[in-house]
């Protein structure tokens, strides 16, 4: 088990390096896009000394590696700044907006929370249908309902994600109007209208990722059937379900952990598109909203998270994946 | 648009009040009642009660439109009523103007309303460091005079038979004197809606003040829901499944699958907003006019009218003055699409053919690139090879505008034909776009602004008009409608005003549940 | 034979495996008996369908496979035409089954006594609690070390002896009426086999189970079975009687599988004292990392002879060969060619050094690349060694397919799929023999492949001696192939050389303890062997715990 401390130690450095080199790699990318903040804030109002008014307060007519390095030294001492739109609304109006959304960790947190709700929803929803349906098509692999299955889930795998929105808008509510359209959550919302609220979105994702996951468990149970200990396991009189869920799903753990967990982090750093069709106020449209007027700090604090929530989730899986192999929780 | 003349009298404004009593038309008497839920477009993270920061439809439909007043206001009729103020009066040169405040009105958190709010408040755009975009229209203002509690005198520089009108610009929002702070972070204002939550980008909850000058006349539902919508499918899916009551910015491509919904209706007005095709006139071969011409005639506006807005808007004749403008001449002369023409001026201009290019991009106007290709095929025929250079969306309004010799551009109109001439027009003025340099439409501009007849001033305006139409550096094709929709479950007075989406933006205070 | 004894009937089976979308045969119609408390051998080369049949009998095919025709008829019940669940109802409670690898056939998710009570409890035979007391008291049964807590252990905790006597006890768990064991010590080493092959036999008679048991050896079967099937590709050749069978063979094939025995080289003369040895293991140390594998290992290797390096698997055996060729440079100690000192790592030796030495593996399989033809193969080598090209190495590529007796013009362009088992090792032996090596190892070379197969490969590696002049090091743990081929013989154990010598004064006693140990454990032809073997030295005086005592 000490084993298992170093593996989490080391990731964790190396997670830490990642992020230096995202933050880099963004800071970078987002300076050679066309435009600056400034340009874009004022579009068709940016005359020259409008721009460079703005460019003056922001600090944007430093040198790309001075302003990299003064984000960096703040950002390692926890301070993300505040985003461009705050800090230009600030010299132009002579005070702060006054809505409590002053630093980008202020202003990301709420839709932080918001998508991490979206996403455990979807989990919650999508987790278990996904596995009951991969185990399912595993033991009724060729038969119907495996290529019902098989069809459904990649048919709406391979759908944009928007597409798979407007079909379960129409069916389910434009038709017959059971969820809300509209996700509009908010604070104060009570769980239930919450949840709710955000169904039809969980609905959408957990179309976009459970084939991913459904196909994974059928696939790592299906490779595992041919293996001696599952023929052992039938030879004994064992029903079906039992022999594939008591002894093929523990030693498939390990994959499909990986896949839950991908598709996790896909659903925390990849769900704009749905975001924006259903109006729910998570971190993705705000991580849009600021890419298009190059808001650096916003920019840099959302890749940052979805990094994380990558590293972090991969990680997660890496140690379950270690600990659900007997051979490591329990050796010689 | 109603077609009655919009300013009874110019000198002096009366308040709304009178004109309400007998302009009411004959519908379902409005009543109270109800959460009205709009979906809109036009909302950003960084949205805030500043109105010195407004420039998109979401904070200026929830702040001049609910929670703020400003001094004047346009009626949905056109008519230029009072809101604070009850009425005002100009001197014989335009220059002074007093305004007489209304009484007994308090802010959202109990202040009294008076005259040193509307000096606060007007100061807030000159003061050091704001870069307010009203700031040209309070800067005029040399002295601001408290005559008393309820009444305020202003002194301009110039002479300016328009400045009441200003008054109701929408960055105009009054705030509360001393607590300007506190009311810009909290949205405190004297308007008949008060906000309860705001969620900048996200969702706005307003509810109606228990009591309030408008009482009886506007202000009908009993609190509102601003969800902030900018994807339109997601829009026009919440107004078709019920989710919200009204809309704005219809898709044009949708538009006829909720016209065929039987619980929306579309409403769509023509107001000034226009797409335009702007060349520097300092560079050749925009400096010749007769060039001009014949790219003048080597557009089809109808066409442009049909394919790029789907109908939903109306020809221009390169006109900047909209109908939704008091002085707009609707009897231009037509300037047909005629490639025999545009030949003909190339040969006045010493040219057989004329070989230019036109950057595009659609943050130009949606459509942009589509109407530079369709004013390529059709210039065709006149000898003219427009060559369309597709700019990239990004940077297009530093990097195109201004910059190339001639690209695609948009207006969304000015309420008076003094402000659009001058932010467009005027030489020198940092977002003159073409640099048409016409000494005859200098001078008028000049005079029409202090003129106070109102018959000189059509005459001029007209003028200016004919001019700009003939002459100018700008291809208008057409006029861009706005198109909104609501449930049927609203009703409204009959009237919808035009210099704005969303009835001027008043929709809160101007509509109720039927 | 009354039929009230009568367990197991199998008439005219035909079995069917599916591939490239058609239905070929597998088993072309087998049919036995089983009289209640018996053992049928089941016995044949890889590929006879031995497995399937035995697989068939619990009325059980693999997938993509099917019982075409012919019945199983199993104490009345016909497993063929019954349904799923009758068959689940039988399966593990009536039927057991013994795998040929316990350790894969274990789920390694799972601890040992759970999985050993997952058949009571799931046909409600015994309630857990009462199985699990009923496992340890088989494991004590089968002389499981710690059988009170041997039990809580995962599969992977327990050595491969002790994991196929548990997986003995979970078959008898439910004292089912038979039980197939399908190679159950084909994957042991011969000390281990003889403890497990004693345990099955003694709880077999105890509980009077019938067995089908299946093997590819003959001498292991003559142990254990009352009587044998002898299976060829699909096809019964004969049965009979154990000792009928093994002393009066009625079939070709059958003697031929009984001829095996008999390929044995002459001895060759006593190697003079003062001849430079071709290789010279000189106080041989080495470790993997910190894990210490070979203490001290001495030993000469002369041209032109053959010396085995035997022992049991963990023996240091094949460290020893990967020291001599370089991939394991030795902490201590060193290795000379022909009197001159080698270096000991691989990448400082020259090509002409490297080129002396050369290497023939196990897994035929997996040393050669699927995708490349058996001319480019050999030719690999031909050019990287001998620097020929074009027509030359055309003709060189030919000459050694000759050399190994495959035909040129058929096999040139073959790819490795196209070819079977022995053949895939002629290629590695034309491989090591392209760069006219002086000295080969040979690593396990006939381990892999059925006996008539191995023994062909046995007789070109001699043929190849006598012609070419090599010197094998053969790496084996099987003593009959030693028998059959060496000069010289050295045994290890626990990464020390135990004994060397002649292959004749090895075989003849009095040995060192262990070498006894080893050459006792092998099987023998002779049915009574375990039995004499057991009487003789008592049950606790065999195999593994023979060792512990040493």
């Amino acid at each position: 088990m000490a084993s298992i401390f170093r593996i989490i130690a080391q990731r964790l450095a190396l997670g830490v390096l990642t992020l230096l080199v995202v933050s880099i790699v963004i800071f970078t990318a987002v300076n050679m896009l066309p435009g600056d903040f400034a340009e874009l804030i004022l579009g068709q109002g940016a005359t020259p000394e409008a721009v460079e008014a703005i460019r003056k307060d922001l600090g944007l007519n430093e040198p790309p590696i001075q302003r990299y390095l003064q984000w960096l030294a703040a950002a390692l001492q926890g301070d993300l700044g505040n985003s461009f739109a705050q800090a230009n609304f600030a010299s132009f109006a002579g005070t702060d907006t006054g809505s409590g959304l002053e630093s980008v960790a202020t202003q990301i947190a709420p839709r932080f929370k918001n998508t991490v709700f979206l996403a455990g929803v979807t989990a919650m929803i999508a987790v278990p249908i996904a596995i009951t349906l991969g185990i399912l098509a595993a033991l009724y692999r060729n038969s119907v309902f495996d290529r019902a299955a098989n069809i459904l889930t990649l048919s709406s795998i391979s759908s944009p994600e928007f597409f798979m929105a407007y079909v379960l808008i129409l069916f389910l509510a434009v038709l017959n109007p059971i969820l809300p359209s509209l996700s509009n959550i908010y604070d104060g919302m009570d769980l239930s209208e919450r949840f709710t609220k955000s169904l039809l979105p969980a609905l959408t994702l957990t179309l976009v990722v459970t084939a991913h996951m459904m196909r994974m468990t059928r696939a790592a149970i299906i490779n595992l059937l041919a293996s001696p200990y599952i023929e052992m396991a039938r030879l004994k009189g064992l029903s079906p379900m039992r022999v594939i869920v008591k002894h093929a799903l523990p030693n498939a753990l390990a994959p499909i952990i990986n896949v839950i967990a991908l598709n996790l982090a896909y659903l925390v750093t990849g769900v704009v598109v749905v975001e924006v069709v259903f109006v729910y106020p998570g971190i993705g449209q705000l991580f849009v909203d600021s890419v298009k007027i190059r808001d650096i700090p916003v920019v840099q604090a959302c890749c940052l998270i979805f990094a994380a929530a990558y590293i972090l989730l991969n990680l997660t899986a890496d140690v379950l994946s270690i600990i659900s192999n007997p051979r490591l929780r329990h050796p010689k | 648009m109603t077609n009655i003349s919009r300013r009874g009298l110019l000198k002096t404004g009366a308040a709304a009040g009178v004109l309400a009593a007998t302009g009411m038309p004959l519908r379902a008497a409005p009543k109270r009642g109800g959460t009205l839920r709009l979906g809109i477009a036009g909302a950003n993270s960084s949205d805030s009660w500043d109105s010195r920061t407004h420039s998109d439809t979401y904070m200026i439909l929830t702040s001049h439109g609910a929670v703020f007043d400003t001094l004047t206001q346009v009626a949905a009729n056109g008519e230029l009523i009072g809101e604070l103020a009850e009425s005002w009066e100009a001197s014989a040169d335009a220059k002074t103007w007093t305004f007489n405040l209304r009484k007994g009105v308090t802010f959202h958190n109990g202040k009294a309303f008076g005259a040193d709010d509307v000096i606060e408040s007007l100061q807030m755009h000159t003061a050091e460091g704001a870069k307010s975009a009203a700031k040209p229209i309070v800067e005029p203002i040399t002295e601001m005079k408290k005559m008393g509690e309820h009444q305020v005198q202003m002194t301009l520089a110039n002479g300016n038979a328009d400045f009441p009108f200003l008054m109701s610009d929408y960055h105009l929002c009054i705030y509360p004197a001393g607590q300007v702070e506190e009311a810009i972070a909290k949205g405190i204002g004297t308007g008949l809606y008060k906000v309860d939550s705001f969620d900048p980008g996200v969702r706005t909850t307003l509810s109606r003040v228990d009591s309030h000058y408008k009482d009886g006349k506007e202000g009908w539902f009993d609190a509102v829901e601003v969800i902030a919508i900018n994807d339109s499918s997601a829009r026009m899916n919440a107004l078709m499944t019920g989710q919200i009551d009204a809309l704005n910015r219809v898709d044009y491509k949708t538009e006829p699958l909720m016209r065929a919904n039987p619980m929306v209706e579309i409403f769509e007005v023509t107001g000034n907003q226009q797409y335009t095709f702007p060349m520097l006139t300092n560079l050749a071969p925009h400096d010749d006019i007769n060039v001009r011409k014949a790219l003048k005639h080597g557009v089809n506006r109808q066409e442009m009218v049909d394919k790029i807005l789907q109908g939903h808007g109306a020809v221009s004749y390169d006109n900047p003055i909209g109908p939704a403008n008091q002085y707009f001449d609707k009897n231009l002369t037509p300037i047909d699409y005629d490639p025999d023409k545009s030949k003909h001026y190339l040969k006045k201009a010493g040219m057989d053919s004329l070989t230019l290019d036109l950057s595009a991009s659609n943050a130009g106007f949606p459509g942009a690139v589509d109407a530079a290709q369709l004013y390529q095929a059709s210039a065709k025929a006149g000898g003219i090879n427009i060559n369309v250079v597709q700019e990239p969306d990004d940077g297009y309004w530093s990097n195109v505008w201004l910059k190339k010799p001639w690209c695609a551009c948009y207006w969304s109109g000015r309420a008076t034909e003094d402000w659009m001439f001058s932010v467009n027009y005027e030489l020198g003025a940092p977002w003159n776009d073409t640099h048409w340099d016409n000494a005859r439409f200098q001078e008028l501009l000049v005079v029409a602004r202090a003129e106070l007849d109102t018959n000189k001033r059509r005459a001029m305006y007209h003028e200016m008009q004919s001019l700009v139409s003939q002459e100018g550096g700008t291809v208008i094709p057409m006029y861009a409608n706005s198109v909104d929709a609501n449930s049927t479950k609203l009703a409204n007075s009959g009237n919808i005003g035009n210099v704005f989406q969303l009835d001027n933006a008043r929709f809160i205070e101007r509509w109720w549940f039927a | 034979m009354s039929d009230s004894d009568l367990l197991l009937k199998v008439r005219d089976l035909q079995i069917e495996g599916r591939s490239d979308e058609t239905w070929n045969p597998i088993i072309n119609g087998a049919s036995f008996d089983l009289k209640k408390g018996e053992v049928l051998g089941l016995i044949g080369e890889s590929g006879a369908g031995k497995s399937t049949m035995g697989l068939a009998a619990m009325g059980f095919t693999r997938d993509g496979c099917r019982i075409s025709a012919g019945t199983v008829e199993f104490d009345g019940v016909d497993l063929v035409n019954a349904s799923a669940a009758v068959k689940r109802g039988l399966l593990g409670k009536r039927i057991a089954y013994v795998a040929q690898s316990a350790a894969a056939s274990f789920n390694p998710a799972h601890r040992l006594i759970d999985q050993h009570s997952e058949a009571p409890t799931q046909h409600n035979v015994m309630s857990k609690a009462e199985s699990e007391a009923d496992g340890r008291e088989l494991y004590e049964k089968l002389r499981l070390p710690n059988p009170d807590e041997i039990g809580f252990r995962y599969p992977h905790q327990v050595s491969g002896g002790q994991l196929q006597r548990a997986m003995t006890a979970m078959a008898m768990a439910c004292r089912p009426d038979l039980i197939i064991f399908d190679e159950p010590t084909t994957a042991l080493d011969v000390t281990t086999q003889i403890e497990v092959l004693a345990s099955i036999r003694e709880i077999v008679e105890e509980f009077d189970t019938a067995a089908i048991y299946i093997t590819h050896d003959l001498a292991v079967v003559a142990q254990m079975a009352d009587k044998i099937k002898v299976m060829l590709k699909g096809d019964e050749v004969e049965e009979a009687d154990t000792r009928t069978m093994l002393s009066d063979p009625q079939e070709e094939y059958t003697k031929s599988l009984w001829a095996v025995r008999s390929f044995q080289r002459p001895q060759k003369p006593a190697v003079q004292t003062s001849a430079t040895p071709i290789i010279s293991v000189q106080n041989v140390t080495a470790a993997y990392g910190k894990i210490p594998v070979l203490h001290d290992v001495s030993f000469d290797m002369h041209e032109g002879r053959t010396v085995a390096v035997v022992g049991e698997s963990g023996s240091g055996k094949s460290t020893v060969a990967r020291c001599i060729t370089g991939l394991l440079p030795p902490k201590s100690g060193h290795i000379e060619y022909n009197g001159e000192a080698l270096p000991l790592d691989y990448r400082k030796r020259s090509k002409m050094q490297l080129r002396q030495t050369q290497m023939i593996y196990q897994m035929a399989d997996t040393a050669l690349n699927p995708r490349k033809t058996i001319g480019e193969l050999i030719g690999r080598p031909v050019q990287f060694y001998m620097g020929l090209t074009g027509k030359a190495k055309r003709r060189r590529v030919d000459h050694l397919l000759e050399e190994i007796e495959l035909e040129p013009d058929t096999y040139y362009s073959r790819l490795p799929s196209e070819l079977s088992g022995g053949q895939k090792q002629r290629i590695g032996i034309a491989r090591a023999l392209a760069a006219e090596p002086k000295f080969i190892i040979c690593d396990e070379v006939t381990s892999a492949l059925d006996q008539l197969v191995a023994e062909g490969i046995l007789r070109l590696l001699a043929k190849l001696q006598d012609e070419l002049g090599l010197s094998y090091m053969f790496i084996t743990h099987d003593l009959a192939t030693v028998k059959s081929i060496a000069d010289e013989v050295v045994v290890m154990k626990e990464g020390k050389v135990i004994e060397q010598g002649p292959k004749d004064e090895m075989f003849t006693p009095p040995h060192h303890a262990y070498t006894d140990l080893l050459l006792s454990s092998v099987p023998e032809m002779d049915p009574d062997w375990l039995t004499n073997l057991l009487n003789e030295r008592g049950v606790d005086n065999i195999g593994d715990a023979a060792i512990g005592k040493m």
